[in-house]
């Protein structure tokens, strides 16, 4: 292993899912003959993806983007279509059983939903204790030592280890989700929306925890969001990702600045911040998310984009290198990048 | 904010919620006013009393909901005080609502069309097929293409931003004085939201309709309202132009609020956090709601601190601000 070497590398990386639809939803003509059609939702399109070793990477996107289904592939809860997702250099998507445990305890998950991703039958302390258990990691005697110093880290209070988790709030209950992400000692947490089902005044709180967390365990994040204000704040590098495709991927500070995507430009305007205070009716575009099951020829996002050319129309753009004046690297999948 | 501009002024709103485990004191002492044509922000947390505020107003309270007390003057008569019959009448047609979930508030088993005309036939008592040019037209203006055509389309064969655009639609089909619309776009995708909102901005100011937004996105009110209201644990517990409540909060709530949203500080330092949570609206402490989490509390704020003037345009609820 070398020192350079990066915590996680996603290459290629392909999922597709079959749509389950009746016979006569199929059936249809092609040559005068009856053909079965299958579709496909292309969820996550070939998508390439490297994090460094104590970085946040924000992947934001609208909602059908594909955001939540490429974490999932590469925590392993979807098999990939195609490609690979290397951690530390070996290939893990397709391990299964005991090859994959040493990976599961590595990546972690926080999840959107602090109501439906804990048990409701289990008591915080099994819930806390269960990674340790599973991995061996912490022999019997210790395990409630371990637990309470986990809960006192997140912010609850030991008393409340054996309470179940419909006794506590909406904040505490994420708080749980990640003492229980830590307990297996981590490198990699995905966290999947963990602060957008919570109240304003408990997403600091919890924001100020996972920023805690990743100082004090040395953790990598791969974040999912659609909230920029959050993603401006803690991430170090922003991928932007559009109908299964990564368009832009870049420092924080360049692609807030500089946008060069055209679809970057669209939703960093469409999401209000509290530094603009009018309305601007202008920025409006009118267009929908097209479904990502008859997947346009070309750019992806060119039906809506409105700098499209007949070269958007015909080829897809590759997300290539752009020459960036920071001397970060800013990836760029657009022929016509906006340039102001 | 007075005068005969004044369209809608609620005094000393009471809304509680008799449950088993006691009286959830959901909306307990709101008092605000609206001009005409002026579009204000209702803001808070959920729990807050924002969305039963929205609800009182158009007297759509449910068991064991009961508005105990105050007074909802829209146009010159006490809403509470109106027979149903009538209230049914009003609504619709002064007063409508858009709600959250474009999903569940249109019927899933009629077209889109009937569900127009039907509010067109009920308050305009036009025939069936001045109804359907009408509702072609309704359509149109919220910028659904193929109108004629779509009428005749289900609910579910609309993508939620169009459904959306339908119910705002119906909502405006009878220039109402008051639009009620409550987290409208919560359920939809940050591009389609700010398309639905720049609609629902423009129909307001063609229409000169006065409009209350609830929603919880602090930065989405800054941008699309003229003022804004901060409800805490069933208060308003500020209220004033944005500018005033957004550059300059005076109630600590606020204050911590406003600081705890990130993107203004420097990047991956700690964001400024209000401890706590907001109270158990059963058995509500008395004094100020905000108390066992603000930082300037005192002793005084066992009394209940009301709303009074803290600036030009600017309310406050909190003794430490009233002084001047």
């Amino acid at each position: 292993m070398t020192v350079n070497q990066p915590l996680l590398r996603v290459e290629g990386l392909t999922k597709h899912f079959p749509v389950q639809k009746g016979l006569l939803d199929r059936i249809s003509f092609q040559g005068g003959r009856l053909a079965l059609r299958s579709q496909v939702v292309h969820a996550v399109n070939g998508v390439n993806l490297v994090l460094a070793r104590g970085e946040t990477l924000a992947l934001v996107g609208e909602s059908g983007c594909g955001k939540s289904t490429l974490a999932k592939t590469i925590i392993g809860l979807h098999t990939p279509t195609a490609g690979q997702v290397y951690f530390e250099g070996q290939e893990i998507s397709r391990l299964q059983g005991r090859a994959r445990k040493p990976f599961r305890k590595k990546i972690q998950m926080i999840f959107q939903d602090p109501f439906s991703s804990l048990n409701p039958r289990k008591k915080v302390m099994d819930i806390i204790a269960a990674p340790m258990k599973v991995h061996g990691l912490v022999g019997k005697t210790d395990r409630q030592t371990k637990v309470y110093e986990l809960m006192e880290k997140v912010g609850l209070h030991p008393a409340y280890a054996n309470r179940y988790p419909h006794q506590f709030s909406g904040g505490q209950r994420q708080r749980i989700g990640i003492a229980r992400s830590l307990a297996s000692l981590p490198e990699l947490i995905i966290a999947d929306e963990p602060i957008s089902a919570l109240d304003v005044s408990i997403q600091a709180q919890v924001l100020n925890l996972l920023m805690a967390m990743q100082e004090e365990f040395h953790l990598t994040y791969l974040f999912v969001s659609h909230d920029l204000s959050v993603v401006k704040h803690l991430s170090n590098r922003v991928a932007v990702m559009y109908l299964g495709f990564l368009v832009e991927v870049a420092e924080t500070e360049a692609i807030f600045l500089k946008p060069a995507h055209p679809y970057t430009r669209l939703l960093f305007a469409a999401i209000p911040t509290l530094d603009v205070l009018e309305f601007r009716e202008g920025d409006q575009q009118e267009g929908e998310v097209p479904t990502p099951i008859d997947l346009t020829r070309g750019c992806p996002f060119h039906p809506r984009c409105g700098r499209t050319q007949a070269l958007c129309r015909e080829m897809r753009p590759e997300l290539t290198s752009l020459a960036s004046v920071s001397g970060g690297e800013h990836l760029l999948a657009c022929h016509y990048p906006v340039r102001d | 904010m007075s005068g005969a501009d004044v369209i809608l002024e609620i005094k000393g709103l009471k809304t509680h919620f008799f449950t088993r485990r006691g009286v959830v004191k959901a909306v307990d002492g709101v008092d605000f006013s609206l001009r005409r044509g002026e579009v204000m922000g209702l803001v808070g947390e959920s729990g807050a009393g924002k969305s039963i505020t929205g609800f009182s107003i158009l007297r759509l309270i449910d068991e064991p909901g009961r508005i105990v007390d105050g007074e909802v003057i829209f146009e010159g008569r006490d809403l509470l005080t109106v027979p149903e019959a009538e209230m049914r009448r009003l609504r619709g047609d002064r007063l409508a609502m858009v709600f959250q979930d474009p999903q569940t508030s249109l019927d899933p088993v009629f077209t889109v069309g009937s569900q127009i005309v039907e509010s067109l036939v009920f308050h305009q008592s036009l025939s069936p097929s001045q109804a359907g040019s009408r509702a072609a037209e309704l359509l149109r203006a919220v910028g659904i293409p193929d109108a004629e055509k779509r009428l005749a389309a289900y609910p579910h064969q609309f993508s939620g931003g169009m459904r959306q655009r339908v119910v705002v639609a119906i909502a405006m089909a009878q220039n109402p004085a008051l639009l009620v619309a409550d987290e409208p776009t919560t359920a939809l995708d940050v591009t389609i939201q700010a398309q639905v909102l720049t609609l629902m901005r423009r129909l307001v100011r063609n229409h000169g309709t006065a409009m209350i937004l609830i929603t919880h996105n602090m930065a989405l009110v800054g941008q699309f309202c003229d003022s804004i209201a901060v409800m805490y644990a069933g208060q308003l517990i500020e209220h004033g132009t944005k500018e005033k409540v957004i550059r300059d909060p005076q109630h600590p709530y606020t204050q911590g609020l406003i600081r705890s949203i990130p993107g203004r500080q420097e990047r991956c330092r700690r964001l400024d956090q209000i401890p706590g949570m907001m109270p158990n609206l059963i058995d509500l402490p008395p004094g100020c709601p905000f108390r066992p989490r603000c930082p300037s509390a005192g002793g005084d704020c066992v009394q209940r601190p009301l709303l009074r003037p803290v600036g030009l345009d600017h309310q406050a609820a909190c003794w430490r601000r009233n002084r001047p």
